[in-house]
């Protein structure tokens, strides 16, 4: 008569019921298949996630360069000014309305040299401009679309109406750009495509 | 001979929790990546409170004396305890956001207190501190960037 398995386990307790090695390494197989799979899917998706971020990051570094001459220009400024900037002619704002326009205008202390920055919705894909002193056009940025990007504004947040002898210059550059690689086109026309940017800053004349 | 259910089972509740280890890292990351985001705009946020601030007439001087825009103090200190913000602004974070901007669409929102303070009168010295506070939604915390100046008199 054949001894079932537990009489032979009890007797010969070294020879204990269990998995055999080859179901083991199919069981095995099996699991390391599945981890496998997600492991590679993992990766997959940290490397989606680590582009969408290098985009997003790649989109506002050329944003913030812009933003960090802009605000040293200002620093280092005598005298600035919110205005419109049109066929190469600067215009401030009118005393009694609210000073916010397209342009800001940059005195260079000791020289007399007048810089401006300004935003031209009319030209593609470079919107924003910086003229120096000799009439010589530098492209900045592209893509924005905010086209009042300078104003001037009180300790408050609240824009001014009259001439203030150190105002807050408030800049602001909104601009929109593809979601690579997540993009989807969807219903919507195509907005959830779309990152919607916004990059502010205030910085006081006052040395 | 053969490996045991237990053995197997312990086995494979090793490489599950080195497995969770991995994935919970690479969350983490993501995490760490987005804290950092909104706490790159909080600071943003509380330095452009600062720098503000810091435009503020302040001639004690002046005449006729008085606080407020138009007149010497523009901003005057205000030392009381616990502190009150002099000015308080609402707005949303500088970060990527989906869509069309309005204010539907935005979900991080920070809110930027500035304090005033009298640090000393002789020589006139005050402190402005400006706090960022936002609300990081994943652990629910609430987080605090501060920049903190001081400012001599105009005069």
């Amino acid at each position: 008569m054949k001894r079932s398995i537990p009489i032979l386990c009890a007797k010969f307790p070294w020879k204990r019921a269990g998995f055999t090695l080859v179901e083991v390494l199919i069981s095995s197989t099996i699991f390391v298949s599945c981890l496998v799979l997600a492991l590679v899917a993992v990766n997959l998706y940290g490397m989606r996630v680590y582009t969408l971020a290098a985009t997003k990051i790649t989109a506002t570094a050329s944003a913030r360069k812009v933003m960090n001459q802009i605000r040293e220009s200002i620093r280092s400024a005598s005298s600035v000014s919110v205005g419109y900037y049109s066929n190469a002619v600067f215009s401030p704002i009118p005393l009694g309305t609210n000073q916010i326009g397209n342009a800001l205008e940059v005195i260079v202390p000791g020289s007399g040299f007048t810089n401006f920055y300004y935003q031209d919705a009319t030209t593609s894909p470079t919107n924003l401009w910086m003229v120096d002193q000799n009439g010589n056009k530098t492209p900045l940025l592209n893509y924005m679309t905010n086209v009042n990007c300078f104003s001037e504004q009180d300790c408050y947040g609240t824009n001014l109406l009259v001439f203030k002898d150190s105002p807050v210059v408030c800049v602001t550059f909104n601009f929109v750009q593809w979601e690579f690689p997540l993009a989807a086109v969807t219903n919507t026309g195509a907005l959830d495509a779309y990152d919607y940017y916004r990059l502010q800053t205030r910085v006081s004349t006052r040395n | 001979m053969g490996f045991t259910l237990v053995e197997v089972m312990i086995s494979f509740l090793l490489l599950a929790l080195v497995v969770s280890g991995v994935i919970l890292g690479y969350t983490q990351a993501n995490r760490m990546a987005d804290y950092t985001a909104m706490s790159y705009a909080g600071m943003a946020k509380s330095l452009q409170g600062a720098e503000a601030a810091r435009s503020a007439h302040w001639d004690p001087q002046g005449f006729p004396p008085g606080t407020g825009m138009g007149t010497p103090d523009e901003l005057p200190a205000n030392n009381s305890v616990p502190l009150v913000a002099v000015v308080t602004n609402i707005d949303f974070m500088d970060m990527p956001t989906k869509g069309t901007p309005d204010s539907t669409n935005f979900t991080c929102w920070v809110t930027n207190y500035i304090y005033v303070t009298t640090l000393s009168v002789s020589p006139n010295m005050r402190q402005i501190q400006s706090d960022a506070i936002w609300f990081y939604p994943p652990t629910g915390a609430t987080v605090t960037n501060t920049t903190i100046l001081l400012r001599a008199p105009d005069e």
